[in-house]
């Protein structure tokens, strides 16, 4: 077993209490504004620029029981990612947040947020207009969008943002995208420094405290995986894929079958920090550009190949064997697009798996024995 | 008083090759198949098949191995546990087997379980247990390489059936010939929920319906339930079937209509597959172990 590193405890401390984090309680005692985010078309940045801690609406480290959000939806019709936010913001334990800001990726976000705000009373800004596709005029709406964005905060709160802060944040925020690639380029070793799991832990914390902090100890983490030249003992590399996932225990487990998640393509994952902001004469329009995510679009991007190419990027960059597609039940986009990658990914050598589990779902019978069964087509090799 | 009749009970088999001698055997492998419905064992002679039993599954995971165990070790002379030099435990109980030394699971073993019975042609096997079932693409060597799982419900599995024989007071054995007994292929039951389908049969015995209609009713759903299955994986010649239902003939004949592809034959109890499947893994592994071990 490789050693525990110091960061990493530091770094899993911050998920403990989720959602009302530590460094969010700090945040608030010191009589500051905390803005909840719920899709990576939200250009984050703002916000800190503003002066808010920015800090995303996800499930927690488990699986909760969804009563209340299923008693206010009427059972189903909504996936079980954004009924879990919703579970939560029932319960009250999202009543940290002083508004939600939110984008128009898929029905399910889009009337999350609207329900949630209508049954919690935690304001919710005017959601900004995601296109479907990308060429110059949907950059250019979308220009449009985050500067309506940017008044509306602007004016929520009564403040200014200037063009000196936005610049600001964009850096910093760059700086965060730079350093995750840079670990998960170490990831491309036959011996990871890190697990799946711990590299989730990471990822989690990042959307959950202040940017500056999180970016020192990112850099920490950096150096301890320097000086230690910690390791994890080659196993077949894999990939989870999907729509969001943020269960480390789901990938702990995943792992403990003898198979290192060495990558991810989750909208809390790579499509978070794949694509850095481009310098540009106006930081708006660079921003606008970039939250439009054009190199790692996720399955709500018309057409659908640009994202096929990418996963089929990410499998030869990272010597995968195997790729386990999550999908759960009324995903629409992801249930949709999967059949689209599947067959290619298969055709260049790739084992793929596909599985229905619901967000946050636990590794329990059926789901163990297919996934134990994946990992048998990657390891089990015998001459019979 | 006499005893209750028991219409689910279909027949439990014990097999041991007469011709064979295990103690000229270099490796002696097992395997055990742990199910929701039943349990199999099978021991192998240098990877030929020895002896095996089927029995139906007990109250829990480790009691299950043992009788299945004691079973197919009755009639085989002087062999007993400690004889067997490798044993792999799969089926849904497979790491609850503690006299196992390695769990597989049922995918991977029924895919090779297949490719002996059927031999190296099959390329699509279609698996229908007590609680669920699957489909697996095999290659040449009966490696697994895609499959597709269907569960969380009874409906076209083993248990469904054995729920169907004892409302309608049939052997569950009897089922698939009844079925085919009819003078014209009646609708499909329009659920396959065993509880609505239940409901459904009964009131289509009120309206004057025989047996035998109802059940091709029935046994006609449960094949359209499991079509989807093997179009959404795409059934590859040759194309065979395992586990309990491929011993029922009303549902084997509509799936094989439905695709338009006759299955193989089977040579052996297809309950087995699974088991047999982990006894060739066991052979395979404690082989390449002592190669190893030798080699050092
Ligand atoms: S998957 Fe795409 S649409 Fe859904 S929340 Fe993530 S970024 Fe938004
Ligand atoms: S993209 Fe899928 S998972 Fe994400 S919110 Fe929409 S339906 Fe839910």
């Amino acid at each position: 077993m490789a050693e525990m590193l110091k960061t990493m405890e530091e770094i899993a401390k911050v998920n403990v209490s989720f959602p009302f984090t530590e460094p969010a309680r700090k945040w608030k005692e010191q009589g500051k504004k905390i803005v909840g985010w719920i899709c990576i078309n939200v250009p984050e940045e703002v916000i800190h620029a503003a002066g808010m801690m920015p800090f995303r609406l996800t499930g927690g480290n488990e699986e909760i029981s969804l009563d209340l959000a299923n008693e206010y939806l009427f059972g189903g019709g909504t996936c079980s990612f954004s009924r879990t936010i919703l579970e939560l913001q029932l319960r009250g334990e999202y009543g940290f947040l002083d508004c939600i800001a939110g984008a128009t990726p898929c029905e399910g976000v889009i009337r999350l947020a609207e329900v949630g705000s209508h049954y919690h009373n935690i304001p919710i800004l005017p959601l900004l207009d995601t296109p479907r596709k990308f060429n110059d005029l949907a950059y250019k709406f979308y220009h449009g969008e985050v500067m309506e964005f940017k008044k509306n905060l602007e004016n929520f709160f009564g403040v200014t943002i200037t063009d000196e802060a936005i610049a600001d944040s964009i850096a910093l925020y760059n700086k965060t995208r730079k350093d995750l690639k840079k670990l998960h380029d170490l990831m491309k070793s036959d011996t990871p420094p890190l697990t799946g799991a711990e590299m989730l832990e990471v990822l989690n914390a990042a959307v959950r405290m202040p940017r500056e902090d999180f970016n020192t100890l990112l850099e920490k983490l950096l150096e301890e995986i320097k000086t230690t030249g910690r390791t994890i003992p080659a196993a077949p590399r894999i990939m989870i894929s999907g729509a969001v996932l943020n269960t480390p225990s789901f990938v702990k487990s995943v792992e403990s079958l003898g198979v290192n998640v060495v990558v991810d393509d989750f909208c809390n994952g790579s499509r978070y920090w794949w694509e850095q902001v481009e310098a540009g004469d106006d930081p708006w329009k660079s921003l606008a550009k970039r939250y439009l995510l054009p190199k790692c679009s996720c399955p709500r991007i018309n057409p659908p190949q640009n994202r096929t190419d990418w996963i089929s990027q990410i499998a030869k960059d990272f010597r995968l064997d195997g790729i386990i597609a999550l999908t759960m039940r009324c995903c629409a986009p992801y249930i949709l697009n999967l059949p689209m990658w599947k067959t290619r990914l298969e055709d260049e050598g790739v084992t793929v798996l596909d599985l229905d589990i619901e967000y946050g779902g636990g590794f329990s019978g059926q789901i163990r024995t297919r996934i134990e069964a994946f990992v048998e087509m990657l390891s089990l090799e015998v001459e019979i | 008083m006499a005893e209750k009749k028991e219409y689910f009970r279909w027949v439990e088999s014990t097999y041991v090759n007469p011709e064979m001698d295990w103690r000229k055997a270099d490796v002696i492998s097992a395997g055990i198949d742990v199910g929701s419905v039943s349990s199999q064992m099978v021991v192998l002679c240098d990877g030929q098949i020895y002896a095996y039993s089927n029995t139906r599954s007990g109250s829990s995971s480790p009691k299950s191995a043992k009788n299945a165990m004691s079973l197919c070790l009755k009639d085989t002379p002087g062999l007993t546990f400690d004889n067997i030099n490798y044993l792999i435990g799969t089926g849904y109980g497979r790491v609850n087997i503690p006299f196992a030394h390695k769990a597989i699971t049922e995918i991977s073993c029924h895919a090779l379980g297949a490719n002996f019975m059927y031999g190296p042609t099959v390329r699509t096997v279609l698996d229908m247990g007590g609680q669920d079932c699957k489909t697996i693409h095999i290659d040449e060597k009966g490696k697994c390489l895609t499959f597709l799982m269907n569960d969380k419900c009874a409906a076209g599995t083993g248990r469904g059936m054995e729920v169907f024989a004892e409302m309608l007071k049939v052997p569950v054995t009897d089922i698939g010939d009844m079925s085919l007994d009819v003078a014209e292929e009646p609708e499909a039951v329009s659920s396959t929920c065993v509880v609505f389908a239940k409901s459904e049969a009964t009131g289509l015995l009120k309206s004057g319906w025989s047996k035998n209609m109802v059940l091709a009713a029935y046994c006609k759903a449960m094949a359209t339930r499991i079509l989807e299955l093997l179009t959404r994986i795409g059934v590859e010649k040759d194309f065979a079937i395992t586990g309990g239902i491929a011993k029922n003939k009303g549902i084997v004949k509509r799936i094989e209509k439905l695709i338009g592809v006759e299955a193989l034959t089977p040579k052996y109890d297809t309950q087995i597959a699974g088991a047999l499947g982990a006894a060739m893994f066991a052979n395979a592994i404690y082989k390449k172990q002592s190669k190893k071990l030798s080699a050092a």
